[in-house]
């Protein structure tokens, strides 16, 4: 090997490794600004799944709430069973409005109608719905005449509502009780 | 080759990643009645309605106006159907909501009661579905 062809071939080579080292850089710096990108649009993305999946679950759980409410109003006396006779409607530890399967107990009824205004609170806690607003209309068959409605409705204005409709009987004739559950 | 590879197997998975959330984050949630539960209950009540209100003899003796009057009330998109058969398994009265006459290949809810009527043994069975996927 010869001093020229060392010299040559060195100064070819930092060249060489110049251009080779820009390419990296470019590469490098491309790379982390779509990265970025991918983060950023991963990281907004992740904050609207997390509020929509927290909105579901609360739905499925208002949902799971109003079901057990409406099957306690209509499948159980409440405990103590004759609880529209206390004088203190907080002391009960359950509402159920019926005397036997969906058979409606009209004092039962009109005791709750009666506490409206004054314990709905508490009427709403002990349904399992503290966290809801809560209404109920017991109808005709038809629906065209109320014969008792208690607490309130949303009258259709959110979209976060759950109705339900049962069957019960009072005064030996077939109702509709028509539930609502939102907020 | 290798990290062509990588950077094409990273791609694929952030895709999928990214295609999932946008369907999550663009998902608009109802809530509704939790289906075949509340479609079960509501079948129940309907038969106990039924047979405590008196409602199941007339049936038989062709009244078939109190029976029906109740599927009718029926929530709108359930579907109700009620049969009474004798001991010799031949129907003798059987009622169906107005517009449910196709349950074929629908989840079906059945509640089946026996009653006795003028001497004879009948078993009142009320089906129910939906017409149409709750929620």
């Amino acid at each position: 090997m010869t001093p020229a062809a060392v010299t040559g071939t060195g100064a070819a080579n930092p060249a060489s490794r110049t251009r080779k080292g820009q390419i990296w850089v470019i590469d490098f710096t491309v790379g982390i600004v779509v990265l970025s990108i991918i983060i950023l649009i991963f990281m907004l993305m992740w904050n609207t799944t997390v509020v929509r999946l927290n909105v579901a679950m609360g739905q499925v759980e208002m949902q799971e709430s109003a079901f057990l409410a409406s099957e306690s109003l209509l499948a159980s006396p409440g405990s103590p069973p004759s609880w529209e006779l206390m004088s203190n409607i907080s002391n009960a530890s359950a509402i159920g409005l019926v005397s036997g399967r969906n058979e409606l107990n009209p004092a039962k009824l009109n005791q709750l109608i009666a506490q409206n205004a004054t314990s709905y609170s508490i009427i709403k806690a002990r349904l399992g719905l503290q966290l809801y607003q809560f209404g109920m209309n017991i109808t005709n068959l038809g629906g065209n005449a109320s014969y008792y409605t208690f607490g309130e409705f949303s009258n259709g204005t959110l979209n976060n509502s759950i109705t339900f409709d049962r069957f019960a009987i009072l005064n030996g004739t077939p109702v509709l009780v028509q539930m609502e559950v939102w907020g | 080759m290798r990290g062509f590879a990588i950077t094409l197997d990273s791609i694929v998975a952030l895709t999928f990643v990214l295609f999932a959330m946008v369907i999550i984050s663009t998902e608009n949630y109802q809530p509704t009645a939790p289906g075949e539960i509340y479609l079960k209950e509501v079948t129940l009540d309907a038969l106990t309605v039924l047979e405590k209100t008196g409602g199941i003899p007339p049936l038989l003796n062709g009244n078939t106006t109190p029976a029906y009057q109740l599927v009718e009330a029926m929530p709108g998109s359930m579907c109700m159907e009620v049969s009474v058969v004798n001991s010799y398994g031949a129907v003798v009265a059987e009622i169906a909501k107005s517009g449910c006459n196709n349950s074929e290949g629908l989840d079906i809810q059945t509640v089946a009661m026996p009653m006795m009527y003028n001497g004879s043994q009948y078993v009142v069975t009320s089906e129910s579905w939906f017409t149409e996927a709750p929620g």
